[in-house]
């Protein structure tokens, strides 16, 4: 082991003598918050992705207050339940283009681009984030169970896990979405179950290797040997450090799963009247928006969509170089 | 090719000469975030032909990363600063790339410090003792395969392996047959000079005493120089017959063997010998108390001085430096870096203790 | 031991083909849907009468088996998936969807392989360089889009490229396989229909291979930090090994061996992607199948073309499952 100087060796000791609470503070400061905030600085990988993110949605938050709400979420009005909403054709004039009274323009369906992508946005972002989170928990409780279990258990998650991974997950989505919903599409929550269903696989494969690493690590053989629990094992030694793997893994999976709503979305069989980013694309390419010039309706949700997957692409790479420390550079 | 000849010149002309490694001057520094970190800071010792040289140090003290420059194989962020590094009279860090190339392995060789990782997994030994031989060859001048082979096989009985050997992939052999392929890849082509890099650092006892009495059989063979880089002083004493210390980037001490454990002269090197055990059974190099000094940012003037028994009037230490220690000036200790001064003959060392004329 | 892995990765390979039907058999079924009566209903609607509907559905049926029970139904179903027997399609009765299949699975094929050869190979050795010759400004540079492009779908860079090149500025085409309208097309024999299927390809190819070709060179990049830090780099090094024999034998040669992991662990999104490429560009694909056999609700069609894709998938799976032994000793020796 060759190691060379390192700069953060001189760790003062807290509380040997009688320390006033503004030096405490100031080492708290120095060790706790120093240190992640330097680490930042070198990762600027994750810091470009949280930056594009947070100007995503500062973006949405914007337009937020430059809509009314019932031009958003719209009121249901008379009989026919029809809604407000300027996020639902035939609110607005339709194929205005972006110079003149709507920011984005307008859409052949008369719907405005601007309060469309201000309730897709959050609407698309919501599906990925709740599918990511079932299907990381599920994987998790099980590669857990297969790690701890071992044996023929083990064996069981294993085969299964490697039999899913190369079954294509937007070709199992089809088969659902066509033959639960056929003909109208799959809304926006069955749509994140549906997502969710096929997306514990990876993470699942991930994590039990990580568990199988870490269980023979000392500090995890330490806590055993002193009589810790399994439960007391998985969650006082082996989260806080199983935590970047799995935050890689949830940033990959939100990633996964809009992808795939977006996927679905655009292939017509989502909740096309659903104001979602994938539901604009199916309207775009179903009408042809190019064929008419209407570049603009296709610009904005592009934009948005590349800004989203980039932003998470850079945090997962970011991630990557925190869970796996041998990419970080050296001193 | 020039490169080549030109040291094949020299080895004629300065064979008179012992000297084979020359190191004047040496500087190695990394830049960091933190700033400049100078891990090797004015190094110069000279090395004979036929000399195995200890090298010996705290983790951090430099030592690697000199030995790692001496063959140009340190990485960025370290940049050497200054300083020459001649081998046979030929000056390594004038080379091109080419030449400092051809010179790896034919004149300078390393046995690496990770045995377990330093054979490339995916081919067979046969080929990663073969390809070193191979690039150091004119192509026309090339063997064919049956002689090739016949040295191989040669090769591996020299460190003790079967010739079976060549057949086999690392993942087969155990860590001390791994490292005895790394020794037969390092005399492959018979070098002036070997360069080892604590070769035993991840052996059990029995087997590091195998490789390095390997070592040294073949170094005698060969009448190669041997730089012996390493933590374990009993191994040292054994082994090397001149001893150099490095303590924050200094050599702080460079004497033969038996004189540096018989009467040390610098502080350090003082204390880390009486902190050994017993020497002559076996002696890690624990270290002594206190930590190294951080290099970002190192202690003004003699680099020692925080941890130094002598400057800190230890009463153990008292003993024999007590007449030396009364003509010093402990103000000279913080405000002056002491040069690494030829004390007596053939024994240099840096501390303030020995300029008497201040 | 060789034999151990060879044996267990078909193993693999069945079970994955095993519970791809298994989904496709049970998951329509499970809903209760009928696909025959909707179809015929819609059909007898549309012509105006409703009498002999029902008896019409009784037959078709018992020409699917419909109205056996289900495990019989299953039974049928993997029997004849062994004999790749997909079936008949509904609405273009009698065609069987292994003849609809082979109009399209060849477009399929060649774009999907073309485009993963140039990304994979071309990504990796560009990835591989970024991280070798970190002084050369080019990849310096590159580094930037790549990052980008790594992370854009496929099909919403087919959407970009569409805009530029078929459209705002018009030099290739963005709909369809090859020139249509023309008299006698498809002729692979004439020189014409070959260069208008090339056109038609550039775009779809290109949406893939940028994308792709810069997420290998991303993965690449990232390996080759962790492989020019293992000890036997510096070996080599230190061998006086010439850089391009340190590059090529030594760190490339070992960071393949995750790649190619990654290369098979992603196939499955692969696959999806350039189904919706195939989409936007309305290639005459498997995609291209699937989306107009979605829009009429062609369930044997659907259930066919999804077999189909989840077996090429698995298939290539095996292959580099199989291609694996060969780079990696380790593995053929039964270690690791």
């Amino acid at each position: 082991m060759q190691d060379t100087t390192h700069p953060d060796r001189s760790i003062t000791p807290v509380g040997t003598e009688e320390t006033t609470f503004s030096e405490r503070a100031a080492t708290v400061y120095r060790e706790r918050v120093i240190p992640p905030l330097r680490y930042l600085r070198r990762n600027t990988l994750m810091v470009f992705g949280l930056c594009i993110l947070g100007g995503l949605t500062l973006l949405v938050l914007m337009s937020y207050l430059f809509y009314r709400q019932e031009d958003l979420y719209g009121e249901i009005q008379g009989v026919n339940g029809l809604s407000s909403a300027l996020s639902v054709p035939a609110r607005v004039k339709p194929n205005w283009n972006p110079f003149g009274e709507f920011p984005l323009g307008t859409d052949e369906q008369g719907r405005d681009i601007l309060a469309h992508l201000t309730v897709g946005t959050p609407l698309t972002l919501r599906i990925g984030l709740i599918a990511a989170a079932i299907g990381i928990g599920v994987g998790m409780v099980l590669a857990f169970v297969a790690a701890y279990a071992g044996g023929w258990v083990d064996a069981v998650i294993r085969v299964l896990v490697d039999s899913l991974i190369p079954i294509p997950g937007l070709v199992i989505l089809i088969i659902i979405a066509t033959s639960l919903t056929p003909g109208t599409g799959l809304t926006v929550d069955q749509l994140a179950v549906a997502i969710a269903v096929l997306s514990w696989p990876g993470p699942a494969r991930v994590i039990r290797s990580q568990v199988l690493v870490m269980r023979e690590r000392g500090y995890v053989q330490m806590a055993r040997m002193s009589g810790t629990g399994s439960l007391g094992i998985i969650f006082k030694e082996m989260m806080p450090n199983l935590a970047p793997y799995i935050l890689a893994s949830y940033v990959g999976a939100v990633t996964g799963a809009i992808l795939a709503t977006i996927g679905i979305e655009t292939l017509g069989l989502g909740d096309i009247d659903a104001p979602t980013l994938g539901a604009m694309l199916y309207w775009i390419i179903e009408l042809g928006a190019l064929l008419k010039g209407q570049w603009w309706w296709l610009l904005s949700p592009t934009i948005v969509i590349v800004l989203l997957f980039v932003g998470l692409f850079m945090i997962s790479a970011g991630l990557d170089e925190v869970a796996n420390p041998r990419l970080r550079r050296r001193v | 090719m020039t490169s080549a000849t030109a040291l094949a010149d020299a080895a004629n002309t300065d064979a008179s000469t012992d000297a084979l490694l020359e190191v004047e001057n040496l500087k190695v520094y990394y830049d960091t975030d933190a700033g400049q970190v100078k891990a090797v800071d004015d190094v110069t010792f000279t090395l004979k032909r036929g000399e195995r040289m200890g090298l010996v140090g705290e983790s951090g003290s430099g030592k690697t990363t000199m030995a790692m420059a001496l063959m140009r194989l340190h990485k960025p962020p370290a940049i050497i600063a200054g300083g020459t590094v001649r081998l046979d009279g030929v000056s390594l860090l004038d080379l091109n790339e080419e030449g400092m190339r051809q010179a790896r392995l034919r004149d300078i060789a390393l046995v690496p410090q990770g045995a377990m990782n330093s054979l490339n997994p995916v081919y067979r030994v046969r080929d990663q003792i073969v390809d070193g031989i191979k690039h150091h060859t004119p192509r026309d001048e090339m063997p064919n395969k049956s002689v090739v082979h016949e040295r191989v096989v040669e090769l591996l009985n020299s460190v003790g392996l079967d010739g079976s050997v060549s057949e086999m992939y690392p993942h087969e052999l155990s860590g001390g047959m791994k490292q005895r392929v790394a020794l037969a890849i390092a005399t492959s082509l018979r070098p002036k000079m070997i360069l080892a890099d604590e070769p035993t650092s991840a052996l059990d006892v029995v087997v590091q005493r195998q490789i390095m009495l390997t070592l040294e059989q073949l170094q005698q063979e060969m009448q190669a120089s041997v730089l012996l880089v390493g933590h374990d002083m009993g191994l040292m004493a054994q082994f090397a017959d001149v001893l150099g210390v490095m303590y924050a980037g200094h050599l702080v001490e460079f004497a033969p063997i038996d004189e540096i454990f018989a009467n040390p002269k610098h502080p350090y090197t003082k204390k880390l010998i009486s902190s050994l055990p017993d020497i002559q059974v076996k002696g890690r190099f624990t270290g002594i108390e206190g930590l190294p000094p951080t290099l970002v940012v190192p202690p003004p003037g003699c680099r020692f001085h925080p941890r130094c028994p002598i400057y800190n009037d230890d009463e153990d230490f008292r003993g024999e430096f007590l007449e030396l220690r009364g003509s010093l000036d402990t103000s000279l200790c913080t405000t002056v870096d002491p040069p690494l001064n030829e004390i007596e003959p053939r024994r240099w060392a840096a501390c303030h203790l020995y300029e008497g004329g201040n | 031991m060789v034999l151990k892995y060879i044996v267990s990765r078909l193993a693999m390979f069945i079970v994955t083909i095993f519970v791809a039907s298994t989904i496709i058999f049970f998951l329509p079924r499970m809903t209760g849907q009928n696909p025959l009566e909707e179809k015929f209903y819609q059909e007898a609607q549309r012509g105006g009468y409703l009498e002999d509907v029902d008896e019409i559905v009784a037959a078709f049926e018992a020409q699917y088996g419909f109205d056996k029970p289900l495990w019989q139904q299953y039974f049928t179903f993997m029997v004849n998936l062994t004999r790749f027997d997909l079936g008949r399609s509904i609405f273009s009765w009698p065609k069987t969807v292994n003849q609809l299949l082979a109009e399209t699975v060849m477009w399929t094929l060649a774009l999907s392989l073309l485009t993963a050869f140039i990304a994979f190979g071309v990504g990796t050795i560009m990835g591989a360089l970024m991280e070798w010759k970190r002084n050369n400004t080019f990849l310096m540079v590159s580094f930037f889009p790549f990052m980008i492009w790594a992370a854009v779908p496929y099909f919403i860079f087919g959407l970009v490229l569409l805009t530029v090149f078929s459209f705002a500025w018009p030099i290739l085409p963005g709909y369809g396989g090859y020139q249509t309208g023309v008299v006698g097309w498809p002729n692979w024999a004439e020189w014409d229909f070959l260069v208008s299927v090339l056109k038609h390809g550039t775009l779809p190819a290109l949406s893939i291979i940028l994308v792709s070709l810069a997420g290998w060179a991303m993965g690449m990049r990232g390996m080759m930090v962790t492989t020019k830090g293992e000890d036997y780099m510096l070996l080599a090094e230190a061998k006086g090994l010439p850089g391009r024999v340190q590059f090529y034998r030594y760190a490339i040669r070992n960071s393949t061996l995750p790649q190619l992991t990654g290369l098979a662990l992603q196939l499955g999104l692969i696959v999806s992607g350039l189904l919706l490429v195939e989409v936007v560009f309305a290639y005459p694909g498997v995609g291209g199948m699937l989306m107009s056999a979605i829009r009429i609700s062609d369930h044997a069609i659907i259930q066919g073309t999804v077999f189909v894709l989840a077996f090429g998938t698995a298939s290539a799976t095996l292959i580099i499952d199989m291609i694996y032994p060969f780079i990696d000793p380790r593995i053929r020796y039964g270690a690791a």
